[in-house]
């Protein structure tokens, strides 16, 4: 039997952990020593079979994106989002883009100036980013059996897709936001030149709220049925107060069809 | 009205009461932790022996290496990271599988019976990986960190005692040791 020292010695060489001079002493002791040679050769041959038959595991994706998602406290599922940015960029997901057609200190200042209403500011602030990157939605499509299929396959709840396009308010798409942490589906309608970014999300406590004005764009906050809905639009007030009567009246009399 | 990113950032902290603690955290959690997320599953999948468990443990150990990246302070990532996914492993099968972790023996002096027949070299070739996996499935959990780390993770000894807490010495015999009884389990007749 060779000896502890013997053993784990010949383990070190074989782990790659001896230095050049002392593997040159280990090399000339092997050439002479039979049953440590046994041992190495022994060692080996295992080192070798796990290598042949073991593989390592893999990180599922699915675990992937969860922990991703864990940290980031404003995730990176959005396209237009880079993954893992710092918190003050993520925040801010289109600084980076802002800073490309302007100055990104401008656009911070108008988040600054959004605080005190800090979901509305967050929604405009989206809306706006939509806006300056010429391409509001995540999913471009008039078709609202297009859209409803899109949303419901990222969320458990995809909102409600209705068109208002015979009354002037056509679908245009829909994108994913991120609000609060959480992805939320958006919807885009159009009215003339102007966009509708309408974000569904889980009914909260509050009241919903009658409609105001900040920074220049219009809000609209309604429920129905556990969601709550908010418009936000750069058209005349009146516009989205007549869009929010047609989703109310339309969602009344047309329940929500899974298609 | 106009406001510094900083003051934003700090409003904004508050509102989300995300485990972030500074500003720099996400980016450092995707810097420090992220690459490394396939060792700690390798290392917590062969611990448990199943891929359901070791993702629990993986999420809970990046939960905790999230709320202590301000401790982490440079250095080893991956070594850092695999320390907690190991004590996460082990506080998770003492709740889970309390028996797994029973050691009733001095495992330290563990080593094939005297006048056990000398593992042969040829049947060690022929082993498969359900008979290797049975063979290290079945070693002593601190052997098994020993060995998954430096033979599944490649770690060297010198961070596989600093991911352990433990003596350099004691790594080696407990390599040497956990490599003896795999080659017992694979290199006899009786196993086959």
């Amino acid at each position: 039997m060779t000896a502890v020292d013997d053993i784990l010695l010949t383990q070190a060489a074989l782990d790659g952990e001896l230095d050049a001079a002392d593997m040159l002493d280990f090399e000339h002791r092997l050439a002479g020593n039979a049953s440590l040679a046994a041992e190495y050769g022994r060692l080996k041959t295992l080192r070798d079979v796990m290598r042949r038959e073991l593989v390592k595991p893999v990180a599922p994706q699915a675990l992937r994106d969860r922990i991703a998602r864990m940290a980031a406290p404003s995730p990176s599922i959005t396209p237009r989002a880079p993954r893992a940015v710092p918190p003050w960029r993520a925040m801010a997901a289109s600084a980076v883009l802002a800073a490309g057609l302007g100055s990104a200190t401008t656009w911070l200042t108008l988040r600054a100036s959004l605080q005190e209403t800090t979901l509305a500011g967050t929604l405009i602030a989206d809306h706006k980013r939509g806006l300056l990157s010429g391409q509001p939605f995540d999913i471009a499509s008039s078709d609202r059996h297009t859209v409803k299929p899109w949303f419901a396959t990222r969320f458990a709840l995809a909102p409600k897709v209705l068109d208002f396009a015979a009354q002037g308010f056509p679908l245009a798409g829909g994108r994913i936001d991120v609000i609060g942490g959480a992805p939320t589906p958006v919807l885009i309608y159009r009215h003339n030149e102007h966009y509708i970014s309408l974000t569904a999300l889980p009914e909260r406590a509050a009241p919903s709220q009658p409609a105001f004005n900040i920074e220049g764009y219009s809000v609209e906050v309604w429920r129905d049925g556990g969601t709550e809905y908010w418009a936000i639009s750069d058209a005349d007030p009146a516009a989205l107060s007549k869009f929010r009567q047609l989703f109310e009246a339309a969602s009344k009399t047309a329940p929500d069809k899974s298609d | 009205m106009i406001r510094s990113p900083r003051r934003i950032l700090a409003t904004r902290n508050i509102k989300i009461g995300s485990l972030l603690t500074q500003p720099s955290a996400n980016e450092r959690f995707a810097s420090v932790v992220m690459p490394h997320l396939d060792d700690a599953y390798a290392l917590a999948r062969w611990l448990t022996g199943n891929g359901a468990d070791a993702e629990d443990i993986v999420q809970e150990a990046c939960l905790r290496a999230l709320r202590g990246l301000d401790q982490y302070s440079g250095g080893n990532a991956r070594a850092w990271i695999l320390a907690i996914t190991r004590n996460t492993a082990f506080t998770w099968m003492a709740r889970n599988r309390p028996k797994a972790l029973l050691v009733t023996e001095d495992i330290e002096a563990l080593a094939p019976a005297d006048g056990a027949p000398t593992p042969e070299e040829a049947l060690i070739e022929k082993a498969d990986a359900a008979a290797i996996e049975r063979a290290i499935g079945a070693l002593p959990p601190p052997f098994k960190v020993t060995l998954v780390l430096r033979d599944i993770n490649g770690l060297s000894y010198r961070e596989i005692a600093e991911i352990t807490g433990v003596p350099l010495g004691t790594i080696m015999s407990r390599l040497a040791r956990a490599r003896g009884l795999l080659m017992a389990a694979l290199g006899s007749q009786q196993n086959k």
